[in-house]
């Protein structure tokens, strides 16, 4: 068996304040080897976003872990201290944001942000810092690297920023890469070519790369393995051919009816009834009960538990059976 | 850069001359005649010795003419003789200008010491006690007007009614070639009062703008980069978030050139501001617009100032 | 053939670049340059592009929100841009406007009802009661619970806020609504709820859309008939299954071949293209798309391709299709 570059088993975050608290992350396990592409998908809510900064240790105030473990190469990130995680911030794992313009420092030149970077990590003079960000900035596809170095990120487009900000997350050759919705904000030809930058970077590096997003068709892009998060909670695990084709679980299934196909032309959407409850008064069984077609009594009273449906492809769902293939 | 800063020259000197001709009509509106005010009579006055004078004052010429006259000997720095005190209106200001500007200087720099290190600190520890000890002084410094502080600390500092031991002296003004330590001694209280006002704004303005950068996703992609803590803070927010209070600080310059009148009062500094009120008391046209012309350009040279420092520290606004 | 409700001719839009008190214009940003459409009764016209392509400009120029420089706006036989301010305010009720931020276009301190109500105070005149009355079947009618009248717009989710746009837009029964990225900003699931209801209520009401989006597989769901646009320029256009099937200009093939689609993955023959989008400042002199076209010709840059009329209303603006065609 492939050792696991990182293993989350049974991961709780919770947003507290003074009167009460609120889970966002419910119980969730996952794991990926070096050179594997695991995509989680989930709609706004569906605690994705809390997840990936839980495990790089970047929750905002009012957020904290209260259950589980986080094993990167056999450390146990919870345990870890502040001074340790930031060594291992940057230069083991790193992490990519949706607005790359809005993370970028507007008063600094995107070259010094790219040798910032090296410069917190490694012992190296100043100069070779630049080099190596000059070498950077040329492999992420930015032709004229000098210009670039010394501008500024108000005056590079967004698709551009995406490139330095993969610059920055590469620049000390991470073994692990948090990319959370990379190519949201950007256009569909520009999210083309940085998907194609990514699988890039992916080979050459052997990188694992955690892609989160609500855009299934981004996961078939690159992801080898999906988890589908609902609510806080893990819905769907399995390889990317069997969650795209063969979905087992009622919220997958009706995610992927749910977005409109090119070349198919229906009349009508399917679409899910209701929205996603709200975080106070979640439902007492299965979180999808109240918009799920196939509910029943069971449902609403007894949550389920994420079972082996076959090998490899598990669902948290009292009614999932392995789906034939030919979709459902 | 270089456009950026000529551009803000040229802003300058426009509105200078905007504000040359603001202060002319408006003095010239004034009710009350210089010359009557001049010979001190106002009733029965003898109309030749009246006569004479307007026409010595150069005060019977048609308006844009005393306009014209008046605008080029100003560029000149020829800015005509003071009626009340009979030298040279630039002699005048000359004596009293660097008084004020010493004051308001030492005062900006004092309220920038403390205010701007206890705006990050109180961003810092949002929420705890400590934060709402400084923001509720900041309230208290921001509410409490300059004549009151002022009297306060002569009560507390000169009167010595907590017995440190020592007494600050509470008023006047010693020359510094005179007595260097003496001079000095006089300028702590008045700048501290000033002081504390601004830097309560200045504490403020700082915290809210730590306080938006610090929640910015620009610098969660900083943590994520796995860059210390202090660093953050030092090498990007407080860069970012001082963006702001640069432009704070240099309003509260301006306000403060010309209020220090209140300060200069309680304090008995003979600096500009008492010059003029002074002047527009005795009518003394000449000395008004001099002084005048003086603090409007010291604010719009101020201004110019903190507006080309923002474009050093913010590379969009160039 | 059904008449045409809306005719765009030759419109114009540049926007000076200023630089401050003392410096001359830097130039303009041509953010529509020459474009001429028809939309027929009933149909709902989409109109595709990536950010930048001044599709936002366009349709804020069709409603006369923003005065263009030059060119004709016909809806229903009246030329808008002649008309007089009074008669163009009556006009307005025709024609209303769905904006792609569900909060930042409703007032928040306004109620449903205010929000609702207010353009029928503005056009009808009627009584309190009756205006009441035509809130509730509004509401009803886009699937809001009539309770939710007096709640403010922070109170709703993002669907919600969008459903109380879109009463608001048919508040006045308008004959054209333009659609302007209704759905971008909603989870998958919610989005095919809201499309959804947009058809029904086209169905219902004989409505007309002009329906604005990046996402070509969104507006190919919608669309009868679809424009292409990049850089101010409509590049191609035709209906919309034959542009799925058939894409004839450059630009066109390659944003289809870059969409992600889940039920197909590792497309073949995937178009990746260079660079990235020019700055609508420095618009090439010839055609738009040379700089990253990979068919383009010497001509291409020199010259502005005319717009080509081929077979069953397909229109493109590309030489590769000169003899084929003929300009109209």
């Amino acid at each position: 068996m492939e050792k696991e570059l990182l293993q989350v088993k049974d991961l709780q975050m919770v947003f507290e304040n003074k009167k009460r608290s609120f889970t966002a992350v419910d119980n969730l396990s996952f794991s990926i080897q070096r050179g594997k592409t695991l995509g989680i998908v989930g709609e706004s809510g569906s605690g994705k976003t809390m997840a990936s900064l839980s495990v790089m240790g970047l929750l905002p105030n009012q957020g904290r872990i209260s259950g589980g473990e986080i094993i990167f190469e056999g450390k146990d990130l919870r345990k870890c201290s502040e001074a340790q995680m930031n060594k291992i911030r940057g230069s083991e794992m790193s992490m990519i944001f949706q607005d790359s313009m809005m993370s970028l420092d507007q008063v600094y030149t995107v070259g010094y942000q790219i040798s910032e970077a090296i410069l917190a990590h490694e012992k190296v003079s100043r100069q070779e810092a630049k080099n190596r960000a000059l070498s950077l900035i040329g492999a992420v596809g930015i032709p004229h690297p000098d210009r670039v170095y010394d501008s500024y990120p108000f005056e590079l487009s967004g698709g551009m920023c995406q490139r330095i900000m993969i610059a920055i997350a590469l620049s000390c050759n991470p073994k692990l890469l948090f990319a959370d919705e990379p190519t949201t904000a950007l256009d569909v030809t520009v999210q083309a070519q940085i998907l194609d930058l990514l699988k890039d970077m992916q080979k050459k590096y052997q990188m694992g790369i955690v892609l989160i997003t609500h855009d299934l068709g981004v996961v078939s892009e690159i992801a080898d393995n999906v988890i589908v998060l609902y609510a806080g909670q893990s819905m769907e695990i399995g390889s990317t051919e069997v969650i795209m084709h063969n979905p087992s679980h009622p919220y997958t299934s009706g995610l992927m009816k749910a977005i409109p196909k090119v070349g198919e032309k229906k009349d009508m959407l399917y679409s899910i009834d209701g929205m996603v409850p709200d975080i106070r008064h979640m439902p007492k069984g299965c979180r999808f009960c109240t918009r799920c077609p196939l509910a029943d009594d069971r449902c609403r009273d007894e949550q389920p538990q994420m079972r082996e449906i076959e090998p490899g492809h598990f669902a948290r769902c009292h009614k999932a059976v392995p789906q034939a293939k030919g979709g459902c | 850069m270089k456009n950026f800063i000529l551009r803000r020259i040229g802003t300058a000197i426009v509105m200078l001359f905007a504000v040359m001709t603001i202060v002319f009509i408006l003095v010239h509106m004034m009710p009350g005649d210089p010359v009557l005010q001049m010979l001190g009579t106002d009733t029965n006055p003898d109309p030749v010795a009246v006569e004479s004078l307007r026409s010595q004052l150069g005060l019977d010429k048609p308006i844009l003419q005393q306009y014209g006259s008046w605008i080029f000997g100003a560029l000149q720095g020829n800015m005509g003789q003071s009626y009340s005190e009979k030298i040279s209106v630039m002699a005048s200001i000359g004596t009293r200008l660097p008084r004020t500007l010493e004051l308001a200087f030492v005062a900006m720099i004092l309220a920038c010491i403390i205010g701007l290190p206890l705006g990050v600190l109180s961003a810092q520890k949002r929420g705890k006690i400590s934060d709402l000890i400084m923001t509720t002084g900041a309230s208290l410094g921001t509410s409490i007007p300059v004549y009151v502080l002022g009297y306060l600390f002569i009560i507390v500092f000169s009167l010595d009614i907590f017995h440190f031991g020592f007494a600050m002296p509470s008023s006047g003004y010693t020359d510094i070639s005179k007595n260097a330590g003496a001079h000095f001694l006089r300028l702590i209280l008045p700048a501290l009062t000033l002081a504390l006002g601004i830097a309560a704004s200045i504490m403020r303005m700082t915290r809210s703008s730590v306080l938006e950068a610090l929640s910015s996703e620009s610098v969660r992609a900083l943590r994520a980069k796995g860059l210390k803590e202090h660093i953050v803070i030092s090498r990007h927010v407080v860069r970012n978030a001082f963006i702001p209070v640069i432009t704070e600080i240099g309003l509260q310059m301006g306000n403060l050139i010309g209020g220090t009148v209140l300060c200069e009062n309680v304090f008995n500094w003979p600096g500009l501001s008492t010059l003029l009120v002074k002047s527009i008391n005795a009518r003394d046209y000449p000395l008004i617009e001099g002084c005048v012309l003086v603090m409007s350009a010291i604010f719009i040279l101020t201004n110019a100032l903190v507006d080309i420092l923002y474009g050093l520290l913010d590379p969009r606004v160039r | 053939m059904s008449e045409d409700l809306l005719k765009v001719c030759h419109v114009n839009k540049t926007f000076p670049i200023k630089g401050g008190m003392f410096s001359k214009s830097n130039g303009v940003v041509h953010a529509v340059d020459d474009v001429s459409f028809t939309i027929h009764k009933g149909e709902t016209f989409g109109l595709v592009g990536e950010s930048g392509c001044g599709k936002s400009t366009l349709s804020r120029t069709i409603l006369q929100l923003i005065p263009a420089d030059s060119g004709e706006v016909i809806f229903e036989g009246k030329d808008l841009r002649k008309l007089s301010k009074n008669d163009l305010r009556k006009e307005r009720r025709y024609m209303r406007m769905i904006f792609q931020k569900p909060f930042d276009s409703l007032n928040p301190r306004q109620t449903v009802r205010d929000i609702i109500g207010t353009p029928i105070r503005i056009h009808e005149k009627c009584s309190a009661e009756e205006r009441e009355k035509q809130i509730l079947q509004l509401m009803e009618r886009v699937g809001l619970p009539s309770a939710y009248i007096d709640r403010y717009p922070h109170e709703f989710s993002g669907g919600q806020r969008q459903r109380i746009g879109i009463a608001r837009a048919l508040a006045m029964r308008p004959k054209l609504i333009v659609c302007d990225e209704p759905v971008s900003a909603l989870d998958v699931s919610i989005q095919a709820q809201i499309l959804s209801l947009l058809k029904a209520l086209q169905r219902e009401d004989k409505l007309t859309y002009l329906f604005i989006s990046h996402n070509l597989s969104v507006v190919n769901h919608m669309s009868d008939r679809i424009a292409v646009m990049y850089l101010g320029s409509i590049m191609e256009t035709a209906e919309a299954t034959e542009l799925y099937h058939n894409p004839l200009h450059p630009y066109t093939q390659a944003l289809l071949s870059a969409i992600p689609d889940p039920s197909v993955p590792d497309k073949p023959n995937r178009i990746i293209l260079q660079g990235d989008i020019p700055s609508p400042v420095n618009v090439p002199q010839g055609c738009r798309f040379c700089t990253r076209c990979w068919k383009a010709t010497e001509r291409c840059s020199k010259e502005r391709p005319p717009f080509y009329h081929l077979k069953d209303g397909h229109a493109v603006a590309c030489f590769l299709y000169e003899k084929e065609g003929d300009v109209q």
